[in-house]
């Protein structure tokens, strides 16, 4: 039996939880503790790490693993992004400054995003408009990079699962390219 | 065009080329610089040159200029088509038919890709090009990572032939593809290539994924 893994980050309260909880076949195991930052109203927040599982027909595992928001458990990104093979990074259009949320990120994987397939997902476009998804876009193409971004409300299967779909197709793509 | 945001101008050129490549006898052709024999500006700009007619680009109930006929957003191929179709039977003389504008008039038919020309996205579609369809998601995806021809397209996003064609023109008239000399496969430079390449997935494993999932 294999197992695979995708990974999901992005700041506190973009949906990582929610959006693993979306697909999930079990309950994710979730690893809350009460938030202490003030700046945030969230009455828990993920330390450790949040993960969903899909079992696949060959019996094959594909592990959803959500990582800490906060800024602080960086250090486990590197680590949880190695073997994966594809990363969701969600944003919160609510928040003060979401393209500098994002270029953190950007910044935070850079090595990985050479080649590690990834799809940007941003959150609360619906009451949030600015920046809009085209914003993002533009900041990807100044960063250098060329990666989907899709507005998603991860509380809807079907904006997950399009964020899932999206990366299978760039690594469809990379099996094309790969020798 | 005059006024408009990047997107809705990219749109509507766009708009302009399908019609050009769909529409028999459709003689239309978007230029950038005048006299115009039709202008589209955004509602309560002023034509900043002369045009033979001008419509304004703008909400549902809104007033356009006066002698100004209001197209509403978004803009739809049917509703460009239509007024140009009634620029060009009452609006105006006639198209001009002088030899300088020869070139221009074969600008659209030169725009549309032959099916075999590899092409490559530079930028993530706007919003408005993919509409939330996950089908022009995919073929943007796939786009992104290498260049594709558009029967290629078809091929890999298991998509018509046509839809991959006219997806391809619309990303054209946004001006976000770009030609890729024509190789047998581009080969990936040495650093691209991860620690984990022998660990690639397969696809037996990405259709079993999306078996699962149900797409």
């Amino acid at each position: 039996m294999h197992e695979y893994k995708i990974l999901f980050t992005g700041t506190m309260g973009a949906g990582k939880t929610t959006a693993i909880q979306a697909v999930s076949e079990e309950p994710p195991v979730v690893t809350d503790v009460t938030n202490t930052d003030p700046q945030s109203a969230k009455a828990t927040t993920t330390v450790g790490l949040d993960f969903g599982v899909l079992t696949l027909d060959s019996g094959d595992r594909v592990r959803l693993f959500g990582t800490p928001g906060q800024a602080r458990f960086d250090f486990l990104w590197k680590i949880l992004a190695r073997n994966a093979i594809g990363l969701v990074i969600l944003t919160d259009n609510s928040r003060p400054d979401p393209l500098g949320d994002l270029d953190a990120y950007l910044e935070g994987f850079r090595e990985e995003l050479r080649t590690l397939p990834c799809v940007i997902g941003v959150g609360r476009t619906e009451t949030y408009g600015v920046p809009s998804v085209d914003d993002y876009a533009v900041r990807l193409e100044s960063a250098g990079l060329l990666l989907p971004v899709l507005p998603v409300d991860v509380r809807r299967r079907d904006d997950v699962l399009l964020l899932i779909d999206t990366l299978l197709a760039q690594i469809e793509a990379q099996l094309e390219d790969a020798p | 065009m005059h006024g408009l945001a990047p997107a809705e101008a990219g749109l509507a050129r766009a708009l302009t080329l399908l019609l050009a490549g769909s529409t028999p006898g459709f003689r239309w052709a978007f230029v950038h610089e005048g006299p115009f024999d039709a202008l589209l500006v955004a509602a309560g700009s002023q034509p900043p040159a002369p045009a033979r007619t001008v419509a304004a680009l703008g909400e549902r109930g809104q007033a356009p200029s006066p002698g100004m006929e209001l197209l509403t957003r978004p803009l739809q191929a049917d509703v460009l088509g239509a007024w140009l179709r009634r620029c060009e039977a009452g609006g105006s003389p006639g198209l001009r038919t002088d030899p300088a504008e020869t070139p221009r008039a074969a600008e659209p038919q030169a725009a549309v890709l032959p099916p075999a020309h590899r092409v490559r996205l530079k930028r993530w579609p706007p919003a408005a090009l993919l509409r939330g369809d996950p089908q022009r998601v995919r073929m943007a995806t796939l786009l992104s990572r290498r260049p594709l021809s558009s029967d290629e397209l078809a091929v890999l996003s298991a998509q018509p032939d046509d839809r991959c064609r006219t997806f391809l023109n619309l990303l054209q008239g946004f001006g976000l593809l770009e030609s890729v000399a024509p190789t047998p496969a581009p080969a990936a430079p040495p650093a691209a290539v991860p620690p984990t390449a022998a660990r690639l997935p397969s696809r037996g494993l990405i259709h079993s994924i999306r078996r699962r999932l149900g797409l």
